[in-house]
């Protein structure tokens, strides 16, 4: 390629648009039969599979009759190729990430990649899926949906975690004509819909719902979705065309053909037409109704592309396509656009002709426009010498723009593009991307898509051009160079590794490591991990390696819990329990996250745990819980309905764990407390059972000891009251407080008041007149016990304290507290009949202290 | 009522975006199952929630139903989806498997995704698997870490994970205290060896990170916090950035943030000063009004006369929350923990201190209150006496249940109450030298920290000060001797390959604190802080020898009975609960 002749004569009109077939390559295969092969393109110019389409006759010329799948470039370079000994293939498909997706009958998906080496990553759709066989299926990039021959549909929407999904039962009665799939990413719910047409109607199948919809008069036995899931193309058996929008609400357009019988193929050609092939004759529909049909000579395969088709045939691969607008506006013949006339001024002056200027002038105020179009257009075009001469026009406009007219880098960056374009449409390359492609691509995914083809060196240069590290092209080429290198000893292949890697710091040793261990080099992966500086790396690897030990250091040594818990379990799955826990033992933050773990999941497990490292307060600190949780769920049981006295055997579950927790804490000097405490526990409770038993009342297991006393004493029980005191051996004075917030709380004033006429409490008085404030006693009752202080001052101040500001007033002059008295006259306010009584008080104190 | 939240873009560093990128992750997570769901969540989630998004936002994404975590099988739910949103902690996976197999039982055909907060793990996956219901959940996760709650403060509101500081870009200097600010600064330096990590220094909005372990200072949390926001929470309880208030019979909810531009001016105020702040605005406005009505102003007046009339129903709101705090503390029992508490922190008659807390518990007051001062006692004294030791122990099992064994052994264990030993306790020569008590403190005027705890500077507070002022930490090394855990002053820069590493820069001051521009200083505070500290940082920017503004953030926002309660054992607060209920 490397002319500069204008396109234009190549292109189709077809209504006021433009269609160019171009060819992208001849097909380097040979002998290949299109027409009887299994066909699987990946869209973006990806990889092109094949096998024997076992429904198709063809003449068994010896060898072996077991199909072979074959992977191939878009040139038609052989990649790779596989002998399928599986059972009946229902779908070929190819992945994002250019894996081969084999489905077969039963509904099992096996991964290939595109070099025909199969991966560890495979599943089943299923037992149902399995025992009735596949009738349809559609499969792409992120998900695959199969109609089984019982009329169920199944889909699976993300391969990293195949999760096959029913979806909602289309009630078919008969196999429908034809199926498609709306992907999720272009529905509106974010979720997967099927298109199945049945004799009369489409049926639109989601997780939830079938909704049908009559959309022609006559069964469609074609269908296509456009690329962006927008439209859907139906071709019917009365030979129209219909394009409606793909939520089956608003038809489009119709075109009526001659045809007597359905195309081969429906697709798509960009958004906004549509191409029917039959055997030797391919039909191009436009928007409104326009066409252009084309002859063909073999078989062909369309492969739809976000801005064109892909015609596959036998020999040659081509691009149908719109001709984007740029390219119309320079090269349609006649055209007068301010591209046209650019590129027409720098061929005038390559060819040192004065009208150069003339023409550049003519387009004086448009020309940012003009280099923009020669621009765009140099990246729209396919070849190399337009696309020279189109860059160099745009830079003789350039020349002439006022500053800041046009963006800054823009032919700079066009530049770079058609570099990394040019160099993936090399037929040994095979990647025959246009611009808008790699732009929807992203560079990144192109990157990632390069290095799965092995192309590193490339995959290299575009991942600096864009500034992206390069440790993930390294790491790449340092596992397929593992693998290819079987014939290398490891230190020596260890040695040519480091030495490409060292520069970079990002890599990721571990990842190549584990490559290494896969492909059964395990020397090599141990020395690989020596390079690596991250524990979460390292560790999963090195339990695979056996070396359990050093990845429960490592684990322990970064401090993430997680990482912990995957070397604690494998440890405690491969190892003896008593191996275990001595590995665990001197670990302490092994042993407290696995005690974690078994307190919440074996108890069992935790208590031999316990025992086995001799810490016996663990196994009663269990017994404790045990013991309380009984309790609770005894009273919760109470609290519900009838009040019932807790049997004896209720009883001895709760006191029976208590006792051994009381053994188990006094084993150890530390836990001696603990050890009374909880046996005092346990009585407290038989104690407890005892009342109820005496008393009748239900009302006593479960509560503390001073609650306990207080229920007695609300019984009016003394005689309980005074066994328990005595049995738990309650101080006097807490033994009155219990008494005196019994009566305050059940309001017995009473009882209080002959309480504390009977003797002066241990406690003193204060605790009773702060139990009459809080309870709502009535004033006198507090006056009256507050007359039974002696201390004049401290009684002042509580009749102060209550409002009975006279008697304050009184106790006050008594004491002779002069400051106390005016703290009252402050309280009160001098003005009212009560100030002024504090006043004379007042003045009386001061007279006679005079 | 929606919540009012919090600008968050008028901080330091631009903690809306936090939020909104949370509220889209919760977004995404509702919508990876199509048409009505059920949305599960953990009690301990749902709270903070609310901060992230409102209801009806849930709604337009489907969520018909929202319920609390149990193990009970679903009733008719009248959808097919079920999404779970809990923390990855293993009690969790269990109801959700046990949840899962009993709804599966009765027949019920559901869809169940769980998305584990912030991040799915092992363990949980381990859970399911054993429970045998891997094959039924899709398995998600929530990487949600910080939740703003404030302008200024981040709180993870969990116990563990400091890896979101690293979000946070490279910060040129970092300080910490204790065992496990030493294991986040490990975590950090081998972060910014990952791939992909911002290494290049002061590449982040943050000049200075101080890493405090709790354990460095657990006195500060036990004092009663005497600012107003912090008095809020130790006798209201915040939850989530609200209080209930009890008027009347009837509940109200207040949300306090700094979007009540009134609260944002008190908060930090010690109480003793919001009073009559409350009173002078009122009165304010009251004379704004009758002079507007007196002469005629300008229409630009009376629009700003009428700005300052919408802060009026703030203001009445407060002057009710500040009614009933006051109401409380000046009952006989806050008066007399506070005298305790001062007593105690003074060093003086510890007898009499244990004889007060023996009291309280025979007026039954509540036993976080009791546990405060005990351990207050502990840890200022180096142990409780020997004789009362035992005889609190017993009396605490006597009056609020022997279940309690298990709580004052897990307080042992944690080392907040242990039996004095002979030996000084440090704190005397911590008190002196970081001169913890201040005597005179102006409430209205202060003019150091120690006004938040009434004469108490907190420990914390008073490292992170030395922090920020000329000479740093280098005259802090006798000090350090006396806390726990191990410290460290590095710079957090990159070698001559460009490979990140620490330096040390002890004793020499820190760069940029001389600078004109003011520095950003974050504050983290693992396992906890006090809004009282919060606001002992807010009144430290303002000082005149302080040149930097504090971000706070945080494990957990913590008082001292919300610290205490993590020890109480979950069968015991079941069991307290239980009682509650009878």
């Amino acid at each position: 390629m490397g002319s500069t002749v204008s396109p234009a004569g190549s292109w189709d009109a077809c209504g006021d648009r433009f269609y160019s077939k171009h060819e992208l390559y001849k097909m380097a295969w040979t002998g290949v039969e299109l027409a009887s092969m299994r066909v699987s393109c990946a869209g973006y110019g990806g990889p092109i599979a094949m096998v024997r389409d076992d429904t198709k006759i063809v003449l068994v010329t010896g060898g072996s009759t077991r199909p072979v799948v074959k992977t191939f470039s878009c040139a038609g370079a052989l990649l790779g190729a596989f002998v399928w000994d599986g059972g009946r293939i229902a779908g070929l498909g190819w992945t994002l990430e250019e894996d081969l997706m084999l489905l077969e009958d039963t509904g099992q998906v096996f991964i290939y990649n595109m070099h025909g080496q199969k991966q560890p990553r495979q599943f089943s759709l299923g037992k149902e899926v399995q025992q009735d066989g596949i009738l349809e299926c559609c499969l792409w990039g992120d998900g695959l949906v199969v109609l089984t021959t019982g009329f169920a549909l199944w889909a699976v929407t993300n391969l990293e975690e195949p999760r096959p999904q029913k979806l909602a039962s289309p009630a078919l009665m008969q196999r429908p004509h034809c199926m498609a799939v709306i992907e999720p990413r272009h529905t509106l719910s974010g979720h997967v819909e099927v298109l199945l047409a049945t004799e009369t109607s489409i049926i639109v199948v989601d997780a939830d719902a079938a909704n049908e919809h009559a959309v022609a008069s006559s069964p469609v036995l074609r269908m296509a979705v456009a690329p962006d899931g927008q439209f859907v193309a139906l071709f019917t058996a009365d030979g129209r065309l219909l394009v409606w929008v793909s939520d089956l609400t608003k038809n489009l357009s119709e075109f009526t053909t001659q045809s007597e019988g359905p195309p081969d193929q429906l697709a798509w050609c960009g958004t906004d037409c549509v191409v029917m092939c039959w055997e030797d004759f391919m039909l191009m529909v436009g928007p409104y109704g326009d066409f252009n049909d084309y002859s063909i000579d073999s078989h062909a395969v369309l492969v739809p592309e976000i801005d064109g088709v892909r015609i596959v045939s036998n020999e040659t691969h081509e691009l149908l396509r719109r001709v984007p607008d740029c390219l119309v506006d320079v090269f349609r013949p006649g055209s007068t656009e301010p591209g046209a006339l650019l590129f027409h001024a720098r061929e005038l002056f390559d060819a040192h002709n004065a009208k150069a200027d003339e023409v550049l002038r003519s387009i004086a105020g448009s020309l940012p426009e003009g280099v923009a179009t020669c621009v765009d257009a140099a990246g729209a075009d396919f070849d190399s010498g337009r696309q020279t001469a189109l860059m160099k026009a745009a830079c003789y406009g350039v020349a002439f723009c006022p500053a800041g007219s046009l963006p800054p880098r823009r032919t700079l960056d066009m530049c770079r593009m058609l570099r990394v374009l040019n160099a993936l449409r090399q037929p040994s390359v095979g990647m025959p991307l246009t611009l808008p492609q790699l732009e929807a691509l992203t560079l990144e995914v192109l990157v990632a898509r390069l290095v799965n083809a092995r192309r590193h060196l490339l995959a290299l240069r575009i991942a600096s051009m864009i500034g992206m590290g390069p440790e993930k092209v390294l790491a790449h080429w340092a596992c397929a160079k593992i693998s290819a290198a079987a014939e290398i000893p490891d230190d020596a292949l260890r040695d040519l590794l480091a030495e490409k890697l060292a520069g970079c710091s990002a890599i990721r040793y571990a990842l190549i490591a584990a490559h290494a261990q896969a492909v059964g080099r395990v020397g090599l992966a141990a020395m690989l991990l020596e390079f690596e500086s991250r524990a979460a790396e390292q560790v999963p690897l090195l339990l695979s390696l056996g070396e359990e030990e050093r990845a429960l250091a490592k684990a322990l040594a970064c401090g993430d819990t997680d990482l912990a818990y995957l070397v604690l379990f494998a440890l405690y799955r491969k190892r003896p329990l008593p191996d275990f826990l001595a590995t665990i033992q001197a670990k302490p933050l092994a042993r407290s996250l696995f005690v974690a773990y078994c307190s919440r999941k074996e108890p069992e497990l935790l208590e031999q745990i316990y025992m086995a490292m001799g810490v016996p307060e663990g196994v009663a600190q269990m017994r404790m819980r045990q013991a309380i949780v009984r309790s609770t769920s005894a009273s919760h049981s109470r609290s519900g309905g009838r009040a019932e006295q807790v049997t004896a055997v209720g009883l001895a579950e709760m006191t029976k764990p208590l006792e051994q927790a009381a053994d188990l804490y006094g084993q150890t000097k530390d836990h001696t407390f603990q050890s009374k405490a909880a046996a005092e526990f346990a009585r407290l409770r038989r104690c407890q059972g005892e009342l109820e038993a005496e008393t009748g009342h239900a009302c006593f297991v479960g509560l503390s000891l001073a609650a306990t006393l207080r229920q007695c004493l609300r019984l009016g029980n003394q005689r309980a009251a005074a066994r328990v005191r005595n049995e738990f051996r309650v101080s006097d004075k807490r033994f009155c407080w219990i008494k005196m917030r019994t009566m305050a709380t059940s309001k017995d004033w009473d009882a209080m008041e002959a309480f504390v006429k009977e003797k002066k409490p241990s406690i003193g008085y204060e605790p009773f007149i702060a139990a009459c404030k809080a309870n709502g006693a009535p004033a006198t009752v507090t006056a009256r016990i507050i007359a039974r202080i002696s201390d004049s001052k401290r009684k002042a101040e509580e009749y102060a304290a209550i409002g009975m500001y006279q008697e304050a007033a009184e106790t006050a002059a008594l004491s002779r507290d002069s400051e106390l008295l005016s703290r009252i006259q402050n309280m009160v306010g001098t003005a009212s009949p009560l100030g002024v009584a504090v006043t004379q008080i007042k003045d009386r104190l001061s007279q006679t202290t005079r | 009522m929606a919540t009012p939240l919090p600008n968050f873009d008028e901080g330091s560093v631009p903690l809306a975006q936090i939020r909104d990128e949370a509220r889209k992750l919760l977004i995404d997570a509702l919508d990876s199952r199509r048409g009505k769901k059920v949305l599960v969540l953990d009690p301990k989630i749902s709270g903070f929630l609310g901060m992230l998004a409102e209801v009806p936002l849930l709604k337009e994404h489907g969520v018909e139903q929202l319920l609390h975590l149990g193990s009970e099988p679903f009733g008719d739910l009248g959808c097919r989806s079920v999404i779970y949103l809990v923390r990855s902690r293993i009690e969790n996976a269990q109801l959700i498997a046990q949840q899962v197999k009993a709804s599966n039982r009765q027949g019920a055909q559901l869809e169940y995704s769980v998305f584990f907060l912030p991040r799915r793990t092992i363990v949980c996956e381990k859970v399911f698997e054993e429970e045998g219901v891997t094959g039924d959940v899709i398995i998600g996760e929530y990487p949600l870490d910080f939740i703003p709650f404030d302008y200024d403060v981040l709180s993870l509101e969990q116990d563990t994970a400091c890896k979101e500081l690293a979000h946070l870009g490279t910060i040129p200097a970092v300080k910490g205290k204790g065992t496990a600010a030493a294991a986040v600064l490990d975590m950090l330096s081998r972060m910014r060896k990952e791939p992909g990590a911002d290494a290049g220094p002061g590449s982040g909005a943050i000049d200075m990170l101080v890493l405090l372990d709790r354990e460095v200072d657990c006195v500060t949390p036990l004092c009663t916090q005497l600012t107003y926001e912090g008095l809020a929470d130790e006798v209201l309880r915040i939850r989530n950035g609200c209080v209930q208030l009890d008027q009347g019979g009837s509940k109200t909810r207040i949300v306090l943030n700094s979007a009540d531009r009134v609260f944002r001016d008190l908060r930090d105020l010690s109480f003793a000063a919001v009073g009559p702040q409350l009173g002078a605005r009122a009165k304010m406005l009251q004379s704004d009004y009758k002079d507007t009505k007196a002469a005629e102003r300008s229409l630009s007046e009376l629009k700003e006369f009428a700005a300052q009339l919408k802060t009026l129903p703030h203001i009445t709101r407060h002057i009710n929350l500040a009614e009933q705090i006051s109401r409380q503390i000046g009952a006989q029992n806050f008066r007399d923990r506070v005298t305790v508490e001062q007593a105690v922190l003074d060093g003086h008659g510890t007898d009499a201190s244990c004889e007060a807390i023996e009291e309280m518990m025979y007026g039954e007051e509540e036993l976080m209150g009791v546990l405060r001062l005990m351990c207050l006692i502990s840890l200022t004294q180096g142990g409780v006496p020997k004789k009362q030791f035992d005889a609190l122990r017993k009396e605490v099992l006597h009056t609020y249940g022997h279940e309690h064994i298990l709580t004052l052994t897990s307080l042992q264990d944690a080392g907040l109450l242990r039996r004095q030993e002979g030996g000084k306790s440090s704190f005397g020569a911590l008190k002196r030298a970081l001169k913890l008590l201040v005597d005179d403190i102006d409430d209205k005027n202060p003019t150091d920290v120690a006004y938040t705890f009434s004469g108490y500077a907190p420990i914390s507070i008073r490292l992170v000060e030395a922090a920020v002022k000329a000479g740093g930490w280098g005259a802090l090394e006798e000090v350090f001797k006396l806390l726990p855990g191990p410290h460290f002053d590095v710079v957090q820069t990159t070698d001559e390959n460009g490979m990140p590493v620490e330096r040390s820069t002890r004793n020499k001051p820190v760069p940029g604190l001389d600078s004109k521009k003011r520095l950003v200083v974050l504050v983290m505070f693992i396992g906890g802080v006090t809004f009282a500290e919060i606001a002992a940082l807010r009144f430290l920017s303002t000082q005149p020898n302080v040149n930097c503004d504090f971000v706070v953030a945080t494990t957990k926002l913590i008082n001292g009975s919300t610290l205490l309660e993590s020890f109480v054992d979950e069968t015991v607060q079941q069991a307290m609960k239980q009682a509650k209920l009878e």
